[in-house]
């Protein structure tokens, strides 16, 4: 095994790790940077860049992959009464339907590929509420985390520089705040159709803030508005990792970027120093090393790593003496109603999501007990591919030519997302079976809380009311995350805190237990951000990491 | 002044003229395809009205290239147009091309709901040049006089930073 020496190695070339990567460099360090994936070229590989898009292949859909490292089994049996929040396949089971039916499997699409997750996000880049770093104080439920809002805002602003995010100051449920570094993108019709309805319940559609800069940055275009952002932009302008912060990177020379390299065992010492990262790549294992690591690879995957390298002085994995690694996992608690507008609103085109409703973001806004929720309107390609929409409508001729003229353009999502009660309960435990590498996959244990359920019905029935105020249809279909969990934002397993005893980092993101660890992805959080997403927040935790690293100086 | 929408209809028929202009008699050069009837075929599943349609569109040159490169497309049309020659001829003395549109229309009709086997090859070859006609035609620039929406261009739209427009009222 051969392996060479760096100041940092970072493991996912994600959010978090772009990220560090980018601060490191910048202060003078010698990075590598490893990703289990390929490196993606906009100019050349998303289906995007072709007329028949729909013909060819959708390469992040293809490099979306969860098999190797999930145990997917399906959950827990439904009770009764938790009928009126679970779908069975598109609708809603009416009671007394939903017999002896299990939870799904769970389903974790990640992306393997240099920028991770932001090759297929939305661009959307929140800053969480202040109040979504208090939950146990403010609610009574979860854990504070271990600073406050105003500890990470400076990052938050710098990470929103980079990326060039675009949006409107003055958000009334959002911590006071500067102009963002473009304007916000103005609201798509199929938007502006529901902010009817939303101003009608006395509820406010605001602007989304968006990782898609209105502005040429860095060379790039501005966005043009396809709504194929989770098909991977044909124009390279949304601000995905890979060409924001790792482009960065690279061009100060001092990052070594390694794609298709998938780390597989940490090193220690048998005390307390992590010594290599031992990684497959050329179907080769290689090892690197530094004197800093930092693992980015996400809230499924960093856990399993670190349960999986047990090894002496570190019996139960790495960081796990207190056995609080994988524990505290969240989900992503959502429902989605599908509607049809009374007439074309163009739902294909624009940002997918480019506005949202934050007047329940703060747990008691309506009175109910639950957790924080947003609502927002989903369009985009993705959900509105015109040859498809064409073949699946009945007919031909000009009958068929008309539905097509009313009908297509009309679709699109209400969803609304909550926040996951984080609890001990809910954790990642290592399987028998292994991976292709040797490495234990591991089985995936979340249920619902009674807040969680209360989220899901208050969201469902606020998802109504935004509906008929819209004087939209609701096609009777829905998908609730209770019975099909699709966990796009995934979150917790590692959490940060000020005790050892109670957090796996400590609020620098330094693993207990280990002098030269640090994580910077999804597993810190304490919470979720009160529906709000969190790859903003993963970014400002990783600049927040980097500087630490970067000022111990060691 | 001519709008957007009829710009790019006029667009689109000039293109289909200018392709056929070149490519004079193209069906003559495929003997054993029925290039006329296949284009009434292509007609009748998206006709032109207000926009364009098939035809205009140049969804038959389309064909015309999967036909001469692909043996599946090509094996469909020498199923297919016979058998709608064959059955115009024994309702209306005429083959398909010489149609009136309402009886291809009808014609056409009758295929997609037939049941049974003994219409199941062409009725399946039918559905496939329906989807793959819909494929051609809303991945051209003539989808956008239709639904609005134009597929990607290579460089960028150029007028992305226009503003939605508002619902009605």
């Amino acid at each position: 095994m051969t392996g060479d020496e760096y100041d940092v190695v970072i493991a996912g070339a994600g959010a978090g790790g772009g990220f560090a990567a980018y601060a490191l460099t910048q202060a003078g360090l010698r990075v590598v940077l490893l990703d289990r994936g390929p490196r993606f070229d906009f100019k050349r590989d998303f289906p995007l860049r072709h007329r028949d898009w729909e013909s060819q292949p959708d390469v992040l859909a293809a490099a979306t992959r969860e098999e190797d490292t999930i145990i997917r089994e399906r959950g827990a049996r439904i009770a009764p009464e938790d009928h009126d929040i679970c779908s069975k396949g598109v609708e809603l089971f009416d009671a007394g339907e939903c017999g002896d039916s299990r939870r799904g499997a769970f389903h974790y699409p990640r992306v393997h590929g240099v920028g991770g997750n932001t090759l297929h996000y939305q661009g959307e880049a929140h800053r969480f509420p202040p109040h979504a770093f208090q939950p146990e104080s403010l609610f009574g439920w979860g854990a504070d985390w271990p600073f406050d809002y105003q500890a990470l805002a400076p990052y938050y602003k710098e990470a929103e520089q980079i990326l060039g995010v675009a949006g409107e100051p003055g958000n009334p449920f959002k911590a006071e705040r500067g102009a963002f570094p473009n304007p916000a993108h103005q609201l798509t019709t199929r938007s502006q159709l529901v902010r009817r309805g939303a101003e009608r319940l006395g509820w406010s559609l605001l602007p989304n803030t968006l990782a898609l800069p209105t502005r040429s940055l860095d060379g790039r275009s501005p966005c043009q508005h396809t709504g194929g952002c989770g098909l991977g932009c044909p124009f390279g302008a949304k601000s995905s990792t890979d060409l924001t912060a790792i482009a960065r990177a690279e061009r100060t020379g001092r990052l070594t970027l390694i794609s298709k390299a998938r780390l597989v065992n940490i090193e220690t010492d048998g005390n307390a120093r992590i010594t290599g990262f031992v990684y497959r790549h050329d179907k080769a294992l290689k090892r690197a090393r530094g004197r800093r690591y930092i693992l980015a690879l996400g809230a499924i995957e960093t856990p399993r790593i670190l349960m999986a390298s047990a090894a002496t002085g570190h019996p139960e994995g790495i960081g796990n003496a207190n056995g609080l690694v994988g524990r505290y996992l969240m989900d992503t608690v959502f429902m989605a109603l599908p509607v049809e507008a009374p007439f074309p609103v163009a739902s294909y085109m624009g940002p997918p999501l480019d506005a949202r409703i934050w007047d329940f973001n703060r747990p008691t806004a309506s009175g109910d007990v639950h957790t924080g929720y947003t609502i927002v309107p989903v369009g985009g390609l993705r959900d509105n591919p015109p040859v498809r929409y064409a073949s699946r409508t009945p007919g031909f001729g000009l009958e068929h030519k008309e539905k097509m003229r009313a009908g297509y353009g009309t679709r699109f999502i209400i969803h609304a997302i909550a926040e996951q009660e984080p609890r001990y309960e809910n954790h990642l435990a290592l399987a028998e079976e292994h991976d292709g590498e040797g490495v234990p996959r591991v089985k995936v244990n979340i249920d619902y809380s009674p807040l969680d359920k209360a989220a899901l019905r208050a969201m469902r029935e606020r998802c109504r009311e935004l509906i008929d105020a819209a004087g939209l249809t609701h096609t009777g279909q829905y998908h609730s995350s209770y019975t099909h969990p699709a966990s796009s934002h995934v979150a917790g397993g590692c959490r940060m805190g000020k005790e050892p005893q109670t957090a796996v980092t400590d609020p620098h993101g330094r693993l207990y237990g280990t002098d030269n660890l640090f994580i910077v992805d999804a597993s810190v959080l304490v919470s979720q951000g009160a529906g709000d997403s969190p790859s903003l927040t993963i970014q400002a935790l990783a600049l927040r990491t980097a500087r630490h690293i970067t000022a111990a100086g060691d | 002044m001519l709008s957007r929408r009829e710009f790019i209809g006029r667009l689109a028929a000039l293109a289909a003229a200018v392709t056929a202009a070149l490519l004079p008699g193209c069906g003559s050069r495929r003997p054993g395809i029925d290039m006329d009837t296949l284009g009434a075929v292509l007609d009748t599943l998206i006709p032109a009205d207000r926009d364009p349609g098939a035809l205009q569109a140049g969804v038959l040159d389309m064909f015309a290239s999967d036909i001469k490169n692909k043996q599946t497309p090509a094996r469909r049309c020498h199923r297919l147009l016979p058998w709608l020659n064959e059955k115009a001829d024994e309702l209306h003395g005429q083959p398909f091309h010489g149609l009136e549109p309402a009886d291809r229309t009808e014609l056409l009709k009758d295929l997609f709901e037939s049941r049974g086997g003994e219409t199941s090859r062409v009725r399946g070859d039918l559905y496939a040049i329906r989807n793959q006609c819909f494929h051609a035609f809303y991945t051209s620039p003539a989808a956008e006089a239709v639904i609005g929406y134009h597929p990607p261009i290579q460089g960028g739209y150029p007028d992305y930073a226009r503003a939605p427009a508002p619902p009605p009222e």
